[in-house]
């Protein structure tokens, strides 16, 4: 099964004059758990439920287990799995009852693994809904997504108002789900800690369009910070190309640069009488830099 | 004094539909009380209508347009106990200086304003009437003030619906109680002493509660403990099969027609026009099926979920609804008969009744499923067209000829098909993103 | 067995990458010792497991480590093992780097570097040697 699960391409959407994603080309493989950055507003949920078919693209394509997500058949639909921003869940019902309401829906659903995740995540089954604090609430709404085993789980903010060691517990589960090689996970998060742990693939999501997308090792690797310390003053004119913010100083200068190869690092280092030093970001300042 | 007048204003203008109500209302109040004061002598009022001259249609005009003015002036301010709820239960009320006070004084402003156009409305009435024209104002505007009041409490009962049974009790309620002030003020002379003294009491009880809120609360929990009062709390049983009707929020239908008989039983007080009961049945039958509106943005996770596409979701949705409107329509059949003996009305009314509930419902619900993209001008415009013929059969059903009213009842009837056609076609097309931003610019009021 | 941290600027895979062999080559991991699974490793350090995958298919292609079907990787057991100092060398990289940025921000000579290091050596050695012959 080496087809991608979800296939983009030139992916626009506009509510009326409103442009919200423009030109998107992506895709998620098996396998892949994709992380979606993006400030507020810059379309990450559109993107997701363009993804779910919820919505239809205004122009472009996007195929979900190769077909139309807009006209998702039954198949595909219970190898899918969703967590929206804003829980769904049926207040007047117990959690036990509300799993088995939405589990009513899947042929496969797994009790078992239910039981066993509400002991590790300390989800009390006999309580209602409507007297659940939110991050219970959101626990549960994790936990209505997984119970089919679905092939590809889509997950928007799901960990904002867990704790720490529920998230850690969120996180260890979406491991065990990637870790077959065979289903994916995409998820859209502020806490681009957890993206970094998790992700391989990450889409940037800037000003409507796909900034970057790729994989992370590799942003890491390109996007780094330079620092160039010379003999003597460095010239005025000096500048670094490719660079996200640069600034000089006398004799010290000092950019963020994407693109950055072994290559051009000899290539700076010889036309300069200087010394010049790579460093290395963590995704959150390459997330700033990019957005300076 | 700033706090209260920005307050005020939020309440008339906060959105866009205040906006607009509140522009409709200066001009139809300006104008309806204008024509009322020149042309008072050409009314018809009273019990017993006499023709002192003019031609009905104007009279009509002239009494319509200032009505219409103050009840759109009561919905203009629908704001203010929505704000008014929402901000006294905010901790942020504490930290704003002389919070509760300048608070509550906006809403008695508020209170006061729509009891003083309603007032003029009455005094312009009754200008050149051989009556002691010092108290009518005063008095109007104690009714006024009696009968809003109570009225804003419901509507703040209804923004806090959390469904389609408080949403629907609510509206159902504020209905009948709109005519409320019209009633007691057909009545030129009536003692309003008693009222008052009571009125003022409660008011007093309810604003000096309000004031020490937060003192309340410091004791109050104490004083539960020990009397130990059990929240009452609406808990569901699920039983497998109901999914479906659990996930859009219609799993109980027998409760929401239940829930029927307590405002229609509050109308009973004061109407006794069976013209007047048919279009208030009529009424409710529309709003019960209107509920089906609720499930639009529902059926998402029902589609995402269950093997059904969006055209296939959209008949099983209508089988579902048609099942609710089944309970509400018997519920309302039974009350009309039972109501109608009661009243001694004629049976051909009833023989008029039943296609109208029927029709009623029908209507509400297909307008309902029509709402996919929050509510646009085309969709309003037609529901107000059917609500209106509607009105027609209701109101002058007994002194039209048959044939005239068969038409009607099928133009009626054709209206839904369209309707129903018209859901279905853009049921094909549902964009719940749309449907979900929609409906979030229509409650973006605060 | 590894420090994985997910949020400094270097790739998960590359500190993977980097421990193994600096860890075979020191011998801290013996010829036909066991790694743990990939899933395993990646729930534990709660990394993505494809992470953990690459870095061992590039230390399987490296020669480091040897795939078993059914079983987990260990560690080859050949004359591979025995790098040249040089390599060894290399694994030092990031730390030098370090440590000349830090220097060239305090402004400090090539001179006064090497002198202060040759006397913390000698020092760390003398310490060491110490506390041995305490214990015995």
């Amino acid at each position: 099964m080496n087809h991608p699960h979800v296939v983009a391409q030139q992916l626009s959407k506009s509510f009326g004059k409103h442009e919200v994603i423009r030109d998107v080309t992506a895709e998620v493989a098996p396998g892949d758990i994709v992380g979606v950055l993006g400030k507020n507003g810059a379309g990450k949920t559109t993107l997701l439920e363009l993804m779910l078919g919820f919505t239809p693209a205004t122009s472009g394509a996007i195929q979900i287990f190769g077909r139309d997500s807009f006209k998702m058949t039954n198949d595909t639909k219970s190898r899918v799995g969703f967590v929206p921003q804003q829980d769904e869940l049926i207040n007047q019902l117990t959690a036990h009852d509300q799993l088995r309401v939405i589990g009513s829906f899947y042929r496969n659903w797994d009790n078992a693994l239910i039981q066993k995740l509400s002991v590790i995540w300390e989800i009390d089954l006999k309580e209602r809904v409507r007297n659940m604090s939110v991050g219970q609430r959101q626990k549960l709404s994790i936990l209505l997504s997984l119970g089919h085993h679905p092939d590809l789980l889509v997950l928007d903010e799901p960990v904002a108002s867990l704790d720490p060691v529920a998230r850690r517990q969120f996180l260890e589960q979406i491991i065990e789900i990637a870790a077959d090689g065979r289903r994916a996970v995409v998820f859209s998060s502020h806490i681009v800690s957890d993206i970094e742990r998790l992700a391989n693939k990450i889409w940037i999501l800037k000003d409507q369009r796909l900034f970057w997308s790729g994989e992370i090792d590799t942003l890491k690797e390109s996007v780094v910070r330079i620092h160039v310390r010379g003999k003597g003053l460095l010239p005025k004119d000096f500048e670094i190309p490719n660079a996200y913010s640069f600034s000089l100083d006398g004799a010290y200068a000092v950019a963020v640069v994407r693109d950055w190869t072994p290559a051009t690092h000899s290539r700076l280092a010889n036309g300069l009488d200087a010394d010049v030093e790579m460093q290395s970001l963590t995704l959150e300042e390459i997330f700033l830099e990019m957005h300076r | 004094m700033n706090a209260v007048l920005r307050l005020v204003m939020v309440y008339f203008t906060g959105a866009r539909v205040q906006r607009w109500m509140s522009l409709s209302t200066l001009i139809l109040l300006t104008f309806g009380i204008l024509g009322l004061w020149n042309y008072s002598a050409l009314v018809l009022i009273g019990p017993k209508s006499k023709i002192s001259g003019g031609s009905i249609a104007f009279s009509a005009l002239l009494v319509m347009v200032p009505i219409i003015g103050v009840l759109t002036l009561f919905f203009s301010a629908a704001l203010m106990p929505i704000v008014f709820g929402h901000l006294a239960r905010t901790k942020q009320l504490h930290a704003l200086p002389y919070g509760r006070s300048k608070l509550l004084i906006s809403a008695l402003l508020v209170l006061g304003i729509v009891a003083a156009m309603f007032a003029s409305v009455v005094k312009a009435l009754y200008v050149s009437f051989p009556i002691d024209q010092g108290p009518v104002f005063g008095k109007a505007m104690v009714i006024a003030a009696l009968t809003f009041s109570p009225m804003y409490v419901f509507l703040w009962l209804i923004s806090r619906a959390k469904g389609a049974l408080g949403s629907l009790g609510g509206a159902m309620l504020i209905i009948p109680c709109l005519a409320l002030p019209f009633h007691f003020v057909q009545i030129p002379q009536p003692s309003i002493r008693m009222p008052l003294v009571i009125g003022a009491v409660i008011l007093v009880a309810c604003a000096a509660a309000f004031l020490m809120g937060p003192r309340w609360r410091s004791w109050a929990p104490s004083v539960v403990l020990k009397w130990n009062i059990p929240k009452p709390e609406i808990r569901s049983k699920y039983r497998p099969g109901s999914e479906f009707a659990l996930l859009v929020g219609v799993a109980r239908p027998w409760m929401l027609s239940v829930g029927l008989i307590f405002p229609v039983a509050v109308a009973t007080l004061f109407v006794t026009s069976a013209n007047i009961w048919l279009c208030y049945l009529m009424l409710c039958s529309v709003i019960c099926g209107g509920i089906s509106s609720l499930s639009v943005s529902r059926s998402r996770s029902l589609w995402l979920r269950g093997p059904w596409s969006r055209s296939q979701l959209f008949s099983r949705l209508e089988a579902l609804h048609w099942r609710q409107n089944a309970y509400c329509i018997s519920v309302l059949l039974v009350l009309l008969v039972a109501i109608g003996s009661h009243l001694g009305f004629r049976t051909s009314l009833l023989a008029i009744g039943i296609p109208l509930l029927l029709l009623g419902a029908a209507v509400g619900t297909y307008l309902g499923l029509m709402m996919t993209r929050g509510i646009g001008w085309l969709d309003s415009m037609s529901a107000v067209g059917a609500m209106l013929l509607m009105l027609v059969i209701a109101l002058y059903a007994a002194d039209m000829p048959t044939a005239v009213l068969v038409g009607l009842d099928a133009a009626v009837i054709g209206l839904s098909i369209t309707f129903r056609a018209l859901a279905q076609r853009r049921w094909t097309q549902l964009d719940w993103v749309l449907c979900r931003s929609a409906a979030r610019r229509e409650s973006q009021s605060l | 067995m590894f420090t994985l941290n997910p949020h400094s600027g270097v790739p998960i895979y590359r500190q993977l990458l980097d421990q193994v062999r600096r860890m075979v080559a020191g011998g801290q991991l013996a010829a036909g010792t066991e790694l743990p699974s990939i899933r395993d490793l990646a729930v534990k350090h709660a990394v993505n497991p494809m992470t953990v995958s690459k870095a061992y298919s590039m230390l399987e292609a490296e020669g480091l480590l040897e795939r078993h079907r059914g079983k987990p990787m260990t560690v080859a057991g050949r004359s591979r093992i025995q790098s040249l100092p040089v390599k060894r060398f290399q694994q030092l990289d990031p730390h030098i780097n370090d440590l000349i940025l830090a220097a060239h921000q305090l402004q400090l000579s090539q001179a006064e570097v090497i002198k202060g290091l040759k006397a913390k050596w000698e020092s760390m050695d003398e310490s060491s040697t110490r506390r041995r012959a305490a214990v015995k």
